[in-house]
């Protein structure tokens, strides 16, 4: 399975998911659902524009709180929006994690 | 020497019995030595179980199993069950950046553990059993 670009990634987390983007060594970002609570994070290195390859965007995928792969690439290539996408990271929780309090 | 130090390169070989063919190490004097011998030596590990000091007077209070992974030209390292990683040009450095990684990771969703929801506050408690202070 093909890379996705850092730069269509990191659109998509800013622009689709409103992403804050902290910047440290790396550049984090921390996506908030409608009642400003963190769902989720993660990270992209500081530097130029380049290929992520297919384990890394899994990492990523599921780090966020997606499924599948697929679901990330769903919502770079703007075929998941933002409101399914933050569903899906909302319900899928790791397993022993209860409270749906948000 | 002929056959010891031939350009920037380094053959040693092991002394694994009278009788066989002696297997052949080979050491790179080049800038990205330290690359290529890892890629030489060491079979590529899928699995590991790191320990002890993390950066910023941290230690891991138990071993944490990671998997690494390999993309072309980078190694992936990750704990299973929050998907924590890091990124490197080779396994030793993408271990280094894991350890950063995770000791950030801690110290950040403290910073915010007001606004954090299920998941990320499940991944702050999880941090907190999993790393102390020094």
């Amino acid at each position: 399975m093909a890379g996705l670009d850092s730069d269509k990634v990191e659109k998509a987390l800013i622009k689709k998911m409103q992403a804050v983007c902290r910047e440290s060594k790396d550049r984090q970002y921390i996506i908030y659902n409608d009642q400003k609570k963190q769902v989720s994070r993660t990270r992209l290195p500081q530097g130029p524009r380049h290929s992520l390859g297919p384990n890394r965007v899994s990492e990523m995928a599921h780090q966020l709180g997606l499924e599948t792969s697929k679901q990330f690439r769903d919502l770079v290539d703007c075929t998941l929006s933002r409101k399914e996408a933050l569903k899906i990271m909302e319900r899928n929780l790791p397993p022993g994690i209860l409270g749906q309090d948000n | 020497m002929k056959g010891y130090a031939e350009m920037d390169t380094i053959a040693v070989k092991a002394n694994v019995g009278a009788t066989s063919a002696a297997p052949e190490i080979h050491f790179s004097g080049l800038p990205n030595a330290k690359m290529a011998s890892e890629q030489s030596i060491l079979p590529p590990l899928t699995s590991l179980k790191i320990t002890g000091h993390l950066p910023g007077e941290k230690w891991l209070t138990r071993p944490l199993g990671v998997t690494i992974a390999y993309d072309d030209g980078e190694v992936i390292v990750s704990e299973p069950r929050f998907h924590i990683h890091a990124v490197g040009s080779t396994r030793t450095q993408a271990l280094a950046e894991f350890r950063r990684i995770l000791s950030e990771e801690l110290d950040e969703l403290t910073a915010d553990e007001e606004e954090l929801g299920p998941r990320l506050r499940a991944e702050l408690q999880y941090l907190r059993d999993l790393i102390r202070m020094a």
